[in-house]
């Protein structure tokens, strides 16, 4: 975009946000899926008396916390960019 | 010694103006949790008080974008530079507490970007202002993340629901409600380092002025900190219950895996946007990431109520700028550094203040009104296969 001859936006670094958004905000509603999509695997809050058996159950437990260490960090990385601001 | 007093008044204006910052704010982070029943509204409140508070002692670049990067500092530093700050605090504090009464959600940075604006016009001319730095650095950015922000919640929103069916309707809402407090959490912490930080700046520039601080080696006193983070948090905590039900209730109807999927996008678009050096309205970000998350799902979305929201946006800075032209002038009567001139603009800031507070209560809404924590993820499904309208929790 320009304004009298000057650009305005920095469309790179607006690409950057996007693609940042996209993993931090589309892409952590995924993997926080999965997590739960684990803990369902595993039986953990199944109200149904459905039985699981140990390998649907060590699969989920694996699921979950590999999708729980993804999002935590996530978090981690947005609390380091809050640190990190340009002046 | 006049400086002084002039000084006292500009702080604990500033102070109030953090405070409105506060309860103006708390929807952004906590509005879609309330809205879900992920939250007991007094919970999320105290919950990103506490959260406010932490984040405004993270950093102080904002802080420091806002002493030094809107107006010049040597404007300030000149005679008469306090009415600027007072006058532009006055601009933003009545311009928060209008929109507050009519229950729209606005911008508290642009309505002190506004402030500053037209003080600084009005007192030393239009070269004071650097228009292109906020054509860059404010207007462009917030246009383009409500966008943003709005298609990545729509995504988000539509991948969530691809997880509902495969995880079942019961616990995918119970595990989207408990992200939705740490994406709630998140969304505070980002406030509180940006919007606490920005009255910093305010006062910073104040403490520029009468020399306390130098601009040239720039920092914020411990005791700035501690005020303008227990301003903000104790305003956060207060809770502006009429601009949650907007954000969590008017624009469209939130359920838990829209409104995890909403904070998720408004959190990453405020970061990744703050650390490539665009301070953004987390209002409009998270304004953006709501009805994003309400067109994902192919649900209505109250495009009248939207609409008010983007009309109040635009006129933002310029109606802050205009409230903030008007005390400097009322102030100027009274001559430079005048005591009775900045007392006098308070006082009718408190008068016009108190009338838009009684006006506000014939409507006025609570935590019980917003409270949907007794219902279950059942009912919410239920009342989301039945909804066909963007339906006021409190119209």
């Amino acid at each position: 975009m320009l304004l009298f001859g000057d650009p305005i936006i920095d469309w790179s670094d607006i690409l950057k946000i996007v693609i940042a958004a996209l993993i931090g905000g589309a892409g952590i509603v995924v993997i926080y899926g999965f997590l739960l999509l684990g803990l369902k695997f595993a039986g953990v809050g199944d109200t149904t008396g459905e039985t699981h058996s140990e390998g649907s159950k060590m699969t989920g437990y694996a699921l979950a916390v590999i999708c729980g260490l993804v999002v935590l960090g996530v978090i981690a990385i947005g609390i380091y960019a809050i640190t990190q601001k340009p002046s | 010694m006049g400086d002084t007093f002039i000084l006292v008044v500009v702080v604990v204006t500033a102070v109030a103006f953090d405070f409105t910052n506060g309860f103006h704010d708390t929807a952004n982070a906590v509005a879609t949790s309330i809205a879900t029943g992920a939250l007991k509204p007094i919970v999320a409140v105290i919950m990103s008080g506490c959260l406010n508070f932490l984040g405004a002692f993270i950093s102080i670049s904002v802080a420091a974008t806002i002493a030094k990067g809107v107006v010049d500092p040597s404007v300030a530093s000149s005679s008469g530079g306090l009415e600027i700050v007072l006058a532009a605090l006055i601009g933003a504090i009545i311009w928060n507490l209008t929109t507050w009464c009519l229950s729209i959600p606005s911008s508290s940075s642009h309505a002190i970007i506004g402030g500053l604006v037209g003080a600084a016009v009005a007192a030393v001319g239009s070269h004071a202002v650097s228009f292109h730095g906020i054509l860059e650095k404010v207007v462009a950015p917030a246009v383009l993340a409500v966008f943003i922000c709005g298609a990545v919640a729509a995504l988000g929103t539509f991948a969530a629901y691809v997880m509902v069916r495969r995880l079942g309707d019961r616990q995918a809402r119970t595990g989207y409600r408990y992200g939705q407090i740490g994406s709630a959490a998140l969304v505070s912490l980002a406030h509180g380092t940006n919007d606490a930080q920005k009255t910093m700046g305010i006062i910073a520039l104040a403490l520029i002025s009468t020399g306390h601080i130098s601009a040239a080696h720039f920092y914020v006193p411990l005791w700035v900190k501690f005020v303008c983070a227990g301003a903000i948090s104790l305003g956060t905590v207060t809770g502006g219950w009429r601009i949650i039900n907007t954000m969590g209730n008017r624009i469209t109807s939130i359920e838990s895996p829209q409104g995890f999927a909403a904070e998720a996008a408004s959190g990453s678009v405020i970061l990744a946007s703050s650390y490539y050096g665009y301070p953004l309205s987390t209002t409009q970000v998270v304004s953006g990431g709501v009805t994003g998350a309400g067109i994902g799902k192919k649900q209505p979305v109250h495009w009248a109520v939207f609409g008010q929201m983007v009309s109040a946006w635009i006129l933002t800075i310029p109606s802050a700028g205009i409230v903030a032209a008007g005390a400097w002038e009322i102030a100027d009567i009274f001559g430079k550094n005048s005591k009775v001139g900045c007392l006098v603009i308070v006082a009718i800031t408190i008068v016009i203040a108190a009338a838009l507070w009684t006006i506000a209560q014939r409507t006025a809404i609570g935590a019980k009104d917003l409270d949907r924590t007794n219902v279950t993820p059942e009912q919410e499904a239920e009342r989301a296969a039945g909804s066909d309208t963007a339906t006021p929790a409190v119209a």
